[in-house]
């Protein structure tokens, strides 16, 4: 079975791309291969200089603590708050109680969500849901944030907000990598946009020379 | 460093409290067979010691032909103390035995001529030994073939069927439990991974080290056990004190000492905690993974 065949890519630091295609395009397991989630079996894929295909597991960690991951699912924890929720991921990675205390509001805030810190998930909309798992990706200050279809369970107005909010964080300097099917906003953001289609490139809006293969 | 060991005891404590059923079932059962393991072995080392306090249990006392003489019961003795398993040779000349038994009852020795032969008083070193060295004690010339090797064979061997029946049952009971408990242990910790599958996936998500993944479920695993194995020791000690009590009430005239709960509950708290710590180890590298 093959998850995706040839893809030729290349990212400069500081860009901010989209990943556009039909289900099963592809879009999710580049991704996926971005983060380690999935070895690629062929090709080569490099990030910032190294070599994803040589890291060893233990070197994943590390790796992850790189980037900013936002599931498609948001992935929060349903019996802890807002704050809690972004705390929970900050003390994992090996912060301390006092600095998760001074950093959790600020955090919450750059994402418009501090008003509700301590709502519970299933108490926010998907939209302020989608916020907060922004705010646990950008916990570790990354040069890098991921989303996988970040609008994906949201209204035209609630996906525009979270877009304005990547486009403000691309804009602070973080290189931006979505992977989404709402056209209609991918065009409004007026991006970079790479269309996948069986796992090939069928068309890249920056017309990059392609260097990636997996 | 004391941060992220808080958090993940934190997060070991949140799984033990959460699992509750399984965490009590991996618990009850570590702690019944670690009451057996450990009270067939504290009652095994106390037979051991009960029988080999004894009077006489490793002696034998071995007669020699009439008209021995005075220098081949000399070299026979130094022939015998070279046999192995043999602790000590003592001659018992036939005089000084029927001047002992005159003493001892003298109605029933007047007149009588010294019916007694030359002997031997050997102590063997260990039960086991006994036989083989009765054995070879038969082959020698000097000894009369009747009554020639006396020894307390029956008790011997009573007591050392009895030790290994307790040794084999013991074993393979507190065995079989054992590897429930291993299993209970390594199931409950596979629930715990199942239930906490969305806060493993976060952790991965946002770079924890696999310590900080995996260190929870190992802290978990080794707390069922180290609770069954004192649990264990507390167990021994309530039914040392039945078993001193009905000794008691028989007026049994048998001393039982006072049951070490302290060492108890560091032996089997230790050996639950090492067990549960590899199960658990088991557990977490297992197929369907935390990282």
């Amino acid at each position: 079975m093959t998850g995706l065949d040839h893809v030729s890519l290349q990212i400069q630091k500081g860009d901010f791309v989209f990943f556009v295609g039909k289900t099963g395009a592809g879009k999710s397991t580049l991704i996926k291969v971005l983060t380690r989630e999935v070895l690629h079996t062929g090709g080569l894929v490099t990030l910032a200089g190294r070599d994803l295909g040589k890291l060893k597991e233990r070197e994943i960690p590390a790796l992850r603590r790189e980037m900013g991951i936002v599931p498609q699912d948001f992935g929060l924890l349903p019996r802890k708050r807002v704050w809690e929720n972004v705390a929970y991921a900050m003390r994992a990675v090996g912060h301390s109680r006092s600095e998760v205390r001074l950093k959790v509001p600020a955090i919450l805030d750059s994402v418009n969500i501090g008003h509700r810190a301590d709502a519970f998930p299933h108490q926010l909309s998907g939209g302020e849901q989608q916020r907060v798992a922004i705010a646990r990706a950008l916990i570790n200050n990354p040069p890098l944030l991921i989303a996988d279809e970040p609008t994906g369970n949201l209204d035209p107005e609630r996906s525009w907000e979270i877009m304005e909010l990547l486009k403000s964080l691309n804009l602070k300097g973080t290189t931006v990598l979505v992977a989404s099917h709402d056209m209609m906003v991918i065009h409004r953001m007026a991006r970079r946009i790479v269309t996948l289609d069986g796992g090939a490139i069928v068309s890249d809006s920056a017309n990059t020379e392609v260097e990636l293969d997996a | 460093m004391l941060d992220r060991l808080s958090f993940v005891i934190g997060e070991a404590m949140i799984a033990l409290r959460r699992n509750g059923f399984m965490t009590f079932a991996a618990i009850s059962t570590v702690a019944v067979s670690l009451f057996l393991l450990g009270g067939l072995g504290y009652s095994y080392l106390r037979a051991v010691e009960y029988a080999q306090a004894i009077p006489g249990k490793f002696d034998m006392r071995v007669y020699l032909r009439p008209g021995t003489s005075a220098a081949k019961i000399s070299e026979t003795a130094s022939q015998v103390r070279a046999f192995p398993g043999v602790a000590s040779v003592a001659w018992i000349p036939k005089e000084k035995a029927w001047a002992k038994e005159v003493k001892d009852d003298p109605a029933n020795t007047v007149g009588i001529e010294n019916p007694y032969p030359d002997a031997f008083k050997i102590t063997i070193k260990s039960l086991k030994d006994s036989d083989n060295v009765a054995d070879k004690l038969r082959s020698l010339p000097v000894i009369d073939p009747d009554p020639g090797v006396v020894y307390l064979k029956d008790e011997q061997h009573l007591i050392d069927e009895g030790l290994q029946v307790m040794r084999w049952l013991g074993l393979f009971i507190a065995g079989l439990l054992f590897v429930t408990a291993g299993i209970l242990i390594f199931n409950a910790i596979k629930l715990t991974i199942t239930h906490r599958r969305r806060e493993i996936r976060i952790m991965q998500l946002v770079g924890a080290s696999r310590f900080t993944v995996r260190f929870p479920f190992l802290i978990e695993g080794t707390v069922q056990g180290i609770l069954g194995g004192f649990i264990a020791a507390w167990m021994l000690a309530g039914g040392q004190q039945v078993f001193q009590k009905f000794l008691m009430d028989l007026d049994a005239r048998v001393q039982v000492s006072a049951f070490p709960v302290l060492i108890a509950m560091a032996i089997l708290g230790g050996v639950g905690g090492v067990y549960g710590l590899i199960c658990s180890w088991l557990a977490v590298m297992a197929p369907n993974r935390s990282q």
